[in-house]
């Protein structure tokens, strides 16, 4: 008889523990090391390799979730940097956004689970050498769903919305001929490489600005 | 020969009446279908999916309800205006899981905005609704995990010069906001079939 109580009391506490308890905002699981800890744009972060960062900050829902991302860094000619997201702690997986520059136009190339789209991001000025911007990743659908905006706005997320000004870059746009299919994103960490004394200010995961 | 004769015709036919015609039509047809099988053996809270496509006759549209029941009409387009008419029905024993109690409003609204978003990916490369053959409608219930469990699906069955293709369109409406929002999908979840 006592055996069967203790078997039910195990059972009742186990259901008092919901599954946002067993993510690692909860349990610590996808917290960065205590030790090593560097601040960049105003966030802890770690190294994971030679200019490869571990920012502080995981995705809800084991990544399952919608968030955004603020990132403001400087990005002098010749220069590049990839930032990662809903990655592992490694940095592999998940989305690679890679910024370059041709003259002062802005370069995006992506990848995310094998399928990768460059795009020279119209509308936007790097006449000082700055980039500020407002990054949507939605990982809560079929395919991955990603919106860039100038930090600074508009923050339009209609389908057109790259077409009409509203945003600078939308999945949506080469979704019928080659995204189909992507799928979600598997990690719940993010970070970036490259010189990090470019990085200005960081913030994230934030809640997604769009629900598109 | 006469009988290939008589298939070649009725083929150019079909095509011919596809070709005058588009997308809009096979909504209309659909539109006007659901409103006959809502005067009989549907409600609006009973459908559950429909299909729309053209024929050598004009269009054809099956009708699914939540109770199995399979109705199809033949549509034929008099002075700008289809006029349909119940061709054949069967009622089956299938059990469907996971559908939205939507009313047949939502999935129209919700399949036209569907509509709308590949007819403007089609006039950036240069096409318009006439390439559409064929489309179907469907609810079911998923949470896509910002709360949105009533889901719109719409098949769209089409021909580009380089072939055949299909598209999958999820459209829902999130919470408190009355504007649908969709993705393409390569695939459809929950499709239903017709026993007609």
């Amino acid at each position: 008889m006592n055996n069967m109580l203790k078997i039910m009391m195990l059972f009742l506490s186990l259901s008092f523990i919901s599954c946002g308890q067993l993510m690692g905002d909860k349990t610590g699981a996808n917290d960065l090391p205590e030790i090593g800890l560097k601040t960049i744009g105003g966030l802890e972060a770690t190294d994971v390799e030679a200019d490869s960062y571990l920012l502080k900050g995981t995705a809800s829902n084991g990544g399952y979730f919608s968030h955004n991302f603020k990132v403001k860094f400087k990005l002098p000619k010749e220069e590049e940097l990839t930032f990662f997201f809903y990655t592992s702690s490694k940095l592999q997986g998940g989305s690679k956004f890679t910024f370059s520059r041709v003259e002062n136009e802005l370069v995006l190339e992506m990848e995310a689970n094998g399928k990768s789209h460059k795009k020279t991001l119209e509308n936007f000025s790097l006449e000082d050498d700055t980039v500020n911007l407002s990054i949507d990743l939605h990982n809560d659908h079929t395919d991955v769903h990603l919106l860039i905006w100038n930090a600074e706005g508009p923050f339009g997320d209609q389908e057109e919305c790259s077409f009409e000004g509203g945003c600078i870059y939308n999945s949506e746009d080469f979704a019928f001929d080659y995204w189909l299919g992507v799928g979600r994103l598997n990690g719940v960490y993010w970070g970036f490489k490259g010189d990090k004394s470019l990085i200005l200010s960081l913030e994230g995961p934030l809640e997604a600005l769009s629900d598109a | 020969m006469k009988k290939i004769f008589l298939i070649l015709l009725m083929i150019a036919n079909a095509n011919a009446y596809a070709n005058e015609m588009t997308a809009n039509d096979l909504m209309s047809a659909a539109s006007e279908s659901i409103n006959n099988s809502l005067q009989g053996t549907l409600t609006k809270k009973t459908v559950l999916a429909w299909e729309s496509t053209f024929n050598n006759d004009g269009v054809e549209v099956k009708v699914l309800g939540r109770q199995d029941q399979n109705l199809m009409y033949q549509c034929d387009s008099e002075n700008s205006q289809f006029v349909c008419e119940e061709e054949d029905s069967f009622f089956g024993q299938r059990t469907f899981e996971n559908i939205p109690n939507l009313d047949s409003d939502f999935l129209m609204r919700g399949s036209q905005v569907a509509m709308s978003k590949f007819e403007k990916t089609m006039k950036r490369k240069g096409f318009d609704l006439s390439i559409v053959s064929s489309y179907k409608v469907w609810s079911l219930e998923l949470d896509q995990g910002h709360g949105t469990k009533d889901n719109v699906w719409t098949r769209i069955d089409f021909e580009l010069p380089q072939g055949k293709r299909e598209i999958y369109v999820l459209c829902h409406v999130h919470g408190g906001d009355s504007k649908f929002t969709c993705h393409y999908s390569k695939f459809g979840e929950g499709e239903p079939s017709f026993q007609l």
